[in-house]
């Protein structure tokens, strides 16, 4: 005994303190038989894992010892452990090794002597503790045994598998035993119990060999137990803990201070003992006792074993599950750090460990329901599955497979199994305070270091398992401030296993701290060997604790954590990534920190990292892959989103021109109503506001469409983004790639290009880009901070036709103002003079793969409908027959283009009526006078007048003169006497002055006036194909520039009586505006030259205007008339004013004036269109109502006809008129004048000395029935011989006053006004009375008219 | 606050609570209409309506009489700052021809707490106290112009409104612009 | 020879404001001491989160400690947390200095165009809180 000791003090003097902390250990691991399970052998191949499972499966065996009792044995298996840790065999026994199982393949004899020789050497090294050992070789197969034998192996597992207490059958060991041992031996030296195997061999009798060990082991261990309970007190020696014998040197062993020492440390020892030997309670017992006895003496370092072993002992019964616990720990954490980050908070936790275990569960259920399910399942559940099994299988096992199922509900156990408990277990609640103290004993003893880091351990452990997380954090703190002198990795390890122990209550962020202290341990300076896959290992798993995911996405939504961190943990993953070599996971992660923590960078971090990632993705470019770890894990795809920044991006329409539309507008019908409160339309906007993403216009299929993105380099260096692509889905589309350099911070604008291949909806989801070496999908539901919609969706319809456009005319250089100016694909220009006429032909080529099956055209212009008909004129029936146009093929067509204008100066037209009243106003004033008193003083002034304002009118066109011409005339007429006589004469000068004037006045407001420009849009609207069918088409148009220039006009006009009655002349003062010589075609036959510049008077006869006509019109109107006085009474048109209009348009078919620029081939046609009438014209455009016969000497005159008599004798001048018209006639006065014309404009009336009249020259025809005819005869007599005239003409006086008569003139000319314009005329009310009395009289009455009898007769008086 | 009108006592609100809800009024307009001088536009015109009918309130429970000229006015502005928020602007630099003069706070209970940041100098944040002040007067057919000349949120240490007499308005009241 | 690190960490783990005082001058402390301190203050929350329910009490004294630092904790009604890792003891100077930055914090809260869980860039308030810091900390 004493030698004993001194071997062991010697021992300890050799030994070197413990310094490999086993952070494995746990509480219930003091009640376990230590047996260390080892490979050995130059080769382990996996095929040898099945047997390492099988072996640890046997983890638990029931014994009945010698009283008969069950003993519960539990084993557990290391693959490691330091000899040194045996020198703390005393001090707690369960560090002992007991046991030794070496597993090895072996091919020949020399490989199995290896295995041989290193079992022995392992023996040899654990010697000092080793009960006994079993060594276990596969060796090689020989081919015609393995099927039977795996046969057999395979309903061995069922049966094993069924009841795992492993109840033995030998057959299939017999065999491969023999046969093995027979080819190879064992070398002698070799002491230990082998098991031959074959190498697929199932093994199914193994559990049952390594149960047969563990008897063999307990047996020795339950020997040395009852040795050490028979010990005589006094005999005992004293137990030391390594190093502790320096303490006792020089003291006195027999004090009995002393032998209570050596009592209690025995006592502490035998409960050890007993623990491992499965009495438990006993063990309790005699732990409190040694507990007792230690704390009396203050042996603080065995006190605090004692107390530990309390509460393992407690912990063995409390918790029994917790011997699987740690594999099920381990699945925990891993799920912890593959889940998102924040769902792991302590209640979370306990969550996911629950479902856990209930896992465990289900595996033990199919484990005993079928079989084959437990040898395929992983290691780690399956071992445990098995325990459960067997805990569940063994009667008289004090734990109900219940206790299995989850941690929380321990406590509830502890309650409810009190019973079975015994009364001197320490209660759940106690357990941290005595490992507390433990502790704090152990740690007033230097060298246990060890021993207190692995106390605490077990204390964390266990209030895991109590749900006490500011005891585990307290218990795992302290551990930091030991100083165990480990080496590096050991420290390391220490990390990890408090990071595990973190993971387990929850801690993620403290958990996090420590991985990131043992990532940075595996690669600080001075490590011989840096681990970078460790250290990546570490922190990627350490992401939770910071709130990152790996799916960038997720880290930008939840937007949580400590950003510096962050950006710091995610700097060391892409630093480990490059060490490893790895360069396409740092430039994912790269990549991803741009991604996510942008926003948190300053402007030089971000260049930076952008350059980092630049050089990364030098190595291996980045690609919006998933990336897959060896250990499963895989990486999402990151995206440089906002690299470069999209401020926005806007899908396009088609251009115009080729935009689809409905070949029919329908127009959304509001009901019956005109205005219905139900507004469709607005409906449907509030439909597009709804849905932002539905695209509101269509793309063509095949038909290249673009979107825009204006993106923003945020970067202080330039960008290249290569490869730029739209992202879409649906129907398939042709993106093109497009490569843009941005320049750093100006917004750019960039086009993406595509074409949609088929029909239906087009969803667009973002843009791929290519930057900084990395390939990403920046999706739009992806961009934070805009208003970006997830999507964008645009319909697409089927193919369209296209066409192009030319013209045989210059294009223009103008551009048109007319609406919807886009469509226009190309222009055309053309100048014509005013009634010049040209043609243009349009070229349609069919650009597309499609016929052109539609084709519609229409014209419009900036000049009215009418008008622009005149101007433009298309043959549409010979175009539709041109259709359809083929393919690539082209056709034709010939608009027409006519130069139309109002050749009768219009301009100053409208200025005319203005005029026209002051004229009349004079000529009135005229009237007055002359009414008054004949007197010629007043003659001069209003003759005066009259000319200053002719004259005042001399600039303006003669159309104002020819009617005041007029006036004065009939002025004249009333009153014959010379001053009004000149007056008229000079008024005829004036008028006669004018002609040449306005030409040049004309042209002077040419630049307004004339020279027209109109501006037209030929539309084509196009369509074929499918889209034809669906209903669509395209249009573009053609701007069409046309220059009108004036050419021919007409200044002035006036109608003159003819030689024949049926006919009169119709006088017009043309002028030539263009700068060319113009040969002027007025009649069929007669044509005349003009000078550039220059007017002309040209007389043309024209057929007058039948009296059916005038009637039929004035019927007409007078109806229209008495209606509107009916219904409104409105201002009515006079008669007079239909007639002329009768007359104008009379004129205006008869007369065509063509001309010809001569020298050239320009020619056109003026037309009279517009030309406005006097009355006094207009009675001689229509036929007279009035039928004259005239006699002179009883021979009835003939036009032409020549009339002689002789002077002196009286000649018989015969006249008798009949009335021809629809309605009687009034007041007509019958005048016959004689008088001379000189032929130069001259005419003398005043011939009292050379003729006489007998018989009265002036009748008066108070009233002439229709049809009725009167006779006057008169006898005349010519004194002097020469050539007279006689001018008999009938003329019908208004009984209305002189002022009415002004009035009435000022109604026709205000009449013409209205005509040509529309000016409210200031004396508008007395119109009224005046039309309203007019009306109900007859036309001749209500205004005065003059008949001639044309032409005059002419006599001849000759001499007798 | 001055105590003319004993009815004010029962519902005095606290301050703070004043001055969160016009904060939150100002950022909320800050978050409707982007630009910043549209909200400095509205808060004018809240102050405007809010004068209009508030004139009638305080002469009513300040019988005062008329004002003969601006200087009163002044005094009654200051009067009525006191009792409907209960500082006490001093009135000082008279213009020479005594038709403008300025109303010095040194606290401003709107502002209590508030910082503007960097993006919103050019917000006038208390501009609904100046609107105020011209919807009263106009009411009383007294056109001014009232505007901040210093102020606390741009680093002043008092915050100075400027108020200036443009002329009286003969005609009959305005419409309001509400 | 004391160095803290003060850091108020908002609902999402995500610090509101941050600011060192150290008897110390800058270039003597190293640098990467702040950076340590945001990591173990940092660590620290899961201890805070777990002692503020089990406590009424807003201040949390020292709850956490790496090395040589210590961890102190304040947690706001609206459950906002702030920390100073700190070098040596000195509880009241801590505790007096978490009184009045929460005053600030209520005050600086109540300006609406602060947006609540978000960083604190107020010039006002880092006086303040330098002020504090040297008052209760240094207590200079």
């Amino acid at each position: 005994m004493r030698a004993n000791v001194s071997l062991m003090l010697s021992h300890g003097a050799s030994e070197t303190v413990m310094s490999r902390p086993d952070y494995e250990q746990n509480s219930l691991h003091h009640g376990c038989l230590l047996v260390l399970l080892r490979g050995v052998g130059p080769s382990k191949p996996r095929s040898l894992q099945k047997a390492f499972d099988k072996v640890r499966r046997v983890s638990n065996v029931k014994i009945n010892d010698s009283s008969g009792i069950t003993r519960d044995i539990w084993v557990r298996y290391i693959h490691d452990h330091p000899v040194e840790n045996n020198d703390w065999g005393d001090f707690q026994t369960h560090r002992r090794l007991l046991g030794l199982v070496t597993i090895g393949k072996f091919e020949n004899q020399t490989e199995l002597n290896e295995l041989c020789r290193q079992h022995e050497s392992l023996k040899v090294r654990y010697s000092g503790t080793l009960y006994d050992s079993r060594a276990i070789f596969f060796g090689p197969t020989s081919a015609n045994t393995t099927d039977n034998v795996n046969s057999a192996g395979g309903d061995q597992q069922h049966v094993d598998s069924r009841n795992n207490s492993s109840n033995i059958n030998s057959n299939s060991v017999g065999i491969h035993c023999t046969r093995l041992q027979d080819e190879f031996t064992t070398p002698s030296n070799f002491k230990a119990q082998a098991y031959f195997y074959r190498e697929q061999d199932s093994c199914s009798d193994l559990e049952s060999h390594i149960a047969e060990f563990i008897h063999a082991l307990f047996w020795v261990l339950e020997s040395k137990r009852l040795d050490r309970s028979r010990e005589k007190v006094e005999k005992i020696s004293l137990l030391l803990a390594p190093k502790e014998k320096r303490d006792f040197v020089g003291m006195d062993m027999d004090s009995r201070m002393n032998r209570k020492r050596c009592v209690g440390r025995v006592m502490k020892n035998l409960a050890d003992l007993s623990l491992q030997a499965g009495l438990v309670v006993e063990a309790l017992g005699m732990y409190h006792s040694a507990c007792d006895t230690l704390r009396a003496i203050g042996d603080s370092l065995w006190v605090g074993a004692t107390e530990e072993g309390l509460c393992s002992a407690s912990a063995i019964l409390l918790y029994p599950h917790l011997r699987e616990s740690d594999t099920l720990h381990r699945n925990t954490s891993l799920q912890d750090a593959g889940s998102s980050p924040l769902r792991n908070t302590p209640e979370k936790w306990r969550a996911s460990d629950v479902t856990v275990k209930v896992h465990a569960n289900e595996h033990q259920h199919n484990s005993q329901d079928d079989g084959p399910a437990v040898t395929q399942m992983a290691s780690a559940s399956s071992s445990c599955s098995s325990v459960s099994s067997l805990l569940t299988n063994s009667p008289t096992s004090g734990t109900p497979s219940s206790s299995s199922s989850t941690s929380t509900i321990s406590a509830a156990q502890h309650g409810l199994r009190t019973a079975e408990l015994p009364s001197n277990i320490l209660k759940p609640d106690e357990l941290h305070g005595y490992y507390r103290r433990a502790i704090i004993n152990y740690s007033k003893y230097s060298h246990a270091a060890v021993i207190e880091t692995e106390a605490a351990l077990k204390a964390a452990r266990i209030c895991i398992e109590q749900n006490r997380p500011l005891d585990v954090a307290m218990f795992l703190q302290n551990i930091l401030y030991l100083n165990v002198s480990m080496s590096e990795p050991e420290r390391v390890k220490r990390f990890e296993v408090i990071t595990d122990l973190y993971h387990q209550i929850g801690y993620r962020r403290k958990a996090a701290f420590f991985q990131r202290l043992a990532a940075l341990k595996y690669v600080q300076q001075g490590n011989p060997n840096p681990d970078w896959s460790q250290t990546y290992r570490l922190m990627l798993e350490s992401f939770p604790g910071y709130l990152l995911s790996l799916d960038p996405m997720e880290v930008i939504d939840n937007a949580a954590g400590w950003p510096t961190l962050q950006i710091d943990l995610l700097q060391g993953v892409i630093a480990a990534a490059r060490r490893l070599g790895q360069s396409a996971l740092a430039t994912r992660h790269m990549t991803f920190l741009l991604q996510t923590q942008w926003a948190h960078m300053t402007p030089t971090e971000q260049s930076d990292m952008s350059v980092q990632l630049q050089n990364l993705s030098a190595q291996c470019e980045g690609s919006p892959v998933p990336l897959v770890l060896e250990n499963g894990t895989v990486i999402p795809p990151a995206n440089l989103t906002d690299l470069p920044y999209c401020v926005d991006l806007v899908v396009r329409d088609l251009p115009a021109h080729l935009r689809p539309q409905r070949i029919k507008i329908v127009k959304a019908d509001s009901g019956p109503f005109l205005f219905t409160p139900i507004h469709l339309n607005s409906l449907d906007r509030r439909e597009k506001k709804r849905e932002k993403n539905k695209i509101a216009f269509l793309w063509v299929q095949n038909n290249l469409s673009e979107v825009t993105l204006r993106l923003r380099n945020p970067l202080p260096f330039e960008l290249t983004v290569s490869d730029m692509r739209l992202l879409t889905n649906g129907i398939v589309f042709e993106s093109l790639p497009q490569t843009v350099i941005l320049q750093p911070h100006v917004p750019t604008t960039v086009t993406l290009h595509g074409t949609p291949i088929e029909v239906g909806q087009l969803e667009i989801q973002g843009y791929s880009t290519h930057a900084l070496g990395v390939k990403s999908n920046c999706r739009l539901k992806n961009m934070r901070g805009r208003k970006f919609p997830p999507n964008y969706l645009v319909d697409v319809i089927p193919a369209l036709p296209r066409i192009s456009v030319k013209t045989s005319l210059p294009q223009t250089a103008t551009f048109s103002q007319l609406a919807s100016s886009d469509i226009v694909i190309t222009s055309a220009s053309l100048t014509l003079y005013n009634g010049e006429s040209s043609t243009c032909i349009i070229t349609i080529t069919n650009d597309s793969a499609l016929p052109v099956e539609h084709l519609e055209i229409s014209i419009n212009s900036n000049v009215e409908p009418e008008i622009q008909k005149k101007i433009f004129s298309i043959d549409e029936k010979a175009l539709q027959t041109k259709l359809p146009i083929q393919p690539n093929s082209s056709i034709d067509f010939t608009v027409h283009i006519y130069g139309e204008a109002d050749f009768i100066c219009p301009i100053v037209s409208q200025r005319a009526a203005s005029v026209h009243s002051s004229s009349t106003m004079t000529a009135t004033l005229q009237a007055d006078f002359a009414g008054g008193s004949g007197g010629g003083g007043a003659g001069p002034h209003s003759l005066q007048y009259s000319t200053l304002s002719s004259s005042g009118h001399a600039s303006l066109p003669s159309r104002v003169s020819s009617p005041n011409q007029q006036q004065t005339a009939h002025n004249r007429r009333n009153d014959p006497n010379n001053l009004s006589f000149r007056s008229s004469t000079s008024g005829g000068t004036t008028s006669l002055a004018a002609l040449s004037l306005p030409a040049g006045g004309a042209h002077g407001n040419s630049g307004q006036g004339y020279g027209q420009h109109v501006e037209a849009q030929f539309r084509i609207k196009y369509s074929g194909g499918e889209g034809m069918q669906e209903g669509y088409c395209r249009q573009c148009a053609i701007s069409f520039n046309l220059e009108l220039l004036p050419s021919a006009q007409i200044t002035s006009w006036d109608v003159l009586p003819a030689e024949i009655p049926s006919q009169f002349y119709l006088v017009l003062d043309v002028s030539n505006l263009t700068a060319q010589e113009m040969s002027l075609n007025y009649t069929n036959n007669k044509s005349i030259l003009i000078e550039a510049k220059e007017s002309c008077r040209v007389p043309i006869p024209v057929d007058r205007c039948s009296l059916e006509q005038v009637v039929a019109a004035r019927e007409a109107e007078y109806a229209e008339n008495m209606e509107k006085d009916l219904c409104y009474r409105t201002q009515l048109l006079s008669f007079s004013d239909s007639i002329s209009k009768l007359c104008s348009e009379h004129i205006a078919e008869r007369v065509k004036i063509s001309w010809l620029l001569t020298g050239t081939d320009i020619q056109g046609i003026a037309s009279l269109h517009g030309i406005v009438l006097t009355s006094a014209m207009i009675d001689l455009t229509t036929v007279s109502p009035l039928q004259w016969t005239v006699s002179f000497q009883n021979t009835p005159v003939q036009p032409q006809s020549e009339i002689v008599c002789a002077a002196g004798q009286s000649a018989i001048l015969n006249v008798s008129v009949c009335n021809q018209s629809a309605q009687p006639l009034r007041n007509l006065v019958l005048t016959i004048k004689f008088y001379q014309d000189y032929l130069n404009g001259m005419e003398n009336y005043n011939l009292d000395t050379r003729v006489a009249i007998s018989g009265s020259n002036r009748v008066s025809i108070p009233f002439l029935q229709k049809h009725a005819q009167i006779q006057h005869e008169c006898t005349v007599i010519f004194f002097t011989p020469g050539r007279f005239k006689a001018s008999i003409q009938c003329c019908s006086k208004p009984q209305v006053s002189a002022a009415a008569a002004a009035a009435v003139a000022v109604t026709t000319q205000s009449a013409v006004g209205a005509a040509t314009q529309t000016s409210v005329d200031p004396n508008v009310p007395t119109l009224h009375i005046n039309d309203i009395v007019g009306s109900a009289a007859s036309y001749h009455e209500q205004q005065e008219h003059i008949w001639k009898f044309i032409p005059p007769i002419e006599v001849t008086v000759i001499e007798q | 606050m001055s105590r003319q009108a004993s009815r004010f006592d029962s519902k005095k609100v606290n301050a703070e609570f004043l001055t969160l809800t016009y904060g939150a009024l100002v950022t909320q307009m800050l978050r409707d209409f982007e630009n910043v001088e549209d909200v400095n536009k509205q808060l004018e015109r809240i102050g405007y309506n809010m004068g209009m009918r508030l004139i009638e309130d305080f002469l009513a429970r300040t019988s005062a009489p008329r004002c003969l000229e601006m200087r009163e006015t002044a005094d009654r502005i200051q009067q009525a700052f006191r009792i409907y928020l209960n500082v006490q602007p001093t009135i000082s630099n008279w213009s020479a021809s005594s038709d403008e003069f300025s109303l010095v706070f040194e606290t401003n209970p709107l502002t209590e707490f508030v910082e503007l940041p960097q993006d919103l100098t050019n917000l006038r944040y208390s501009s609904i106290l100046s609107g105020c002040i011209r919807g009263a007067l106009e009411m009383v057919q007294l056109d001014v112009q009232c505007w901040f000349v210093q102020d606390q949120l741009k680093g002043d240490n008092v915050t100075e409104l400027r108020i200036k007499f443009v002329r009286r308005l003969e005609d009959a009241i305005p419409a309001g612009e509400d | 020879m004391a160095t803290y690190y003060f850091v108020i960490v908002g609902h999402e783990d995500n610090p509101l404001f941050e600011m060192e005082f150290s008897t110390v001058n800058k270039e003597m402390r190293k640098d990467d001491s702040r950076h340590l301190s945001q990591f173990i203050a940092h660590a620290a929350l899961d201890l805070v989160d777990e002692h503020k329910w089990r406590t009424g009490n807003m201040q949390l004294k020292s709850i956490d400690r790496f090395n040589q630092w210590f961890v102190s904790a304040f947690v706001s009604a609206s459950q906002v947390r702030f920390i100073i890792v700190h070098d040596n003891k000195n509880d009241d100077g801590i505790k007096n200095f978490f009184n009045e930055m929460y005053e600030t914090y209520i005050k600086h809260s109540m300006n609406s165009f602060y947006k609540i869980n978000t960083p604190i860039k107020s010039p006002v308030f880092e006086k303040k809180a330098q002020l504090f810091g040297r008052k209760c900390l240094l207590s200079l």
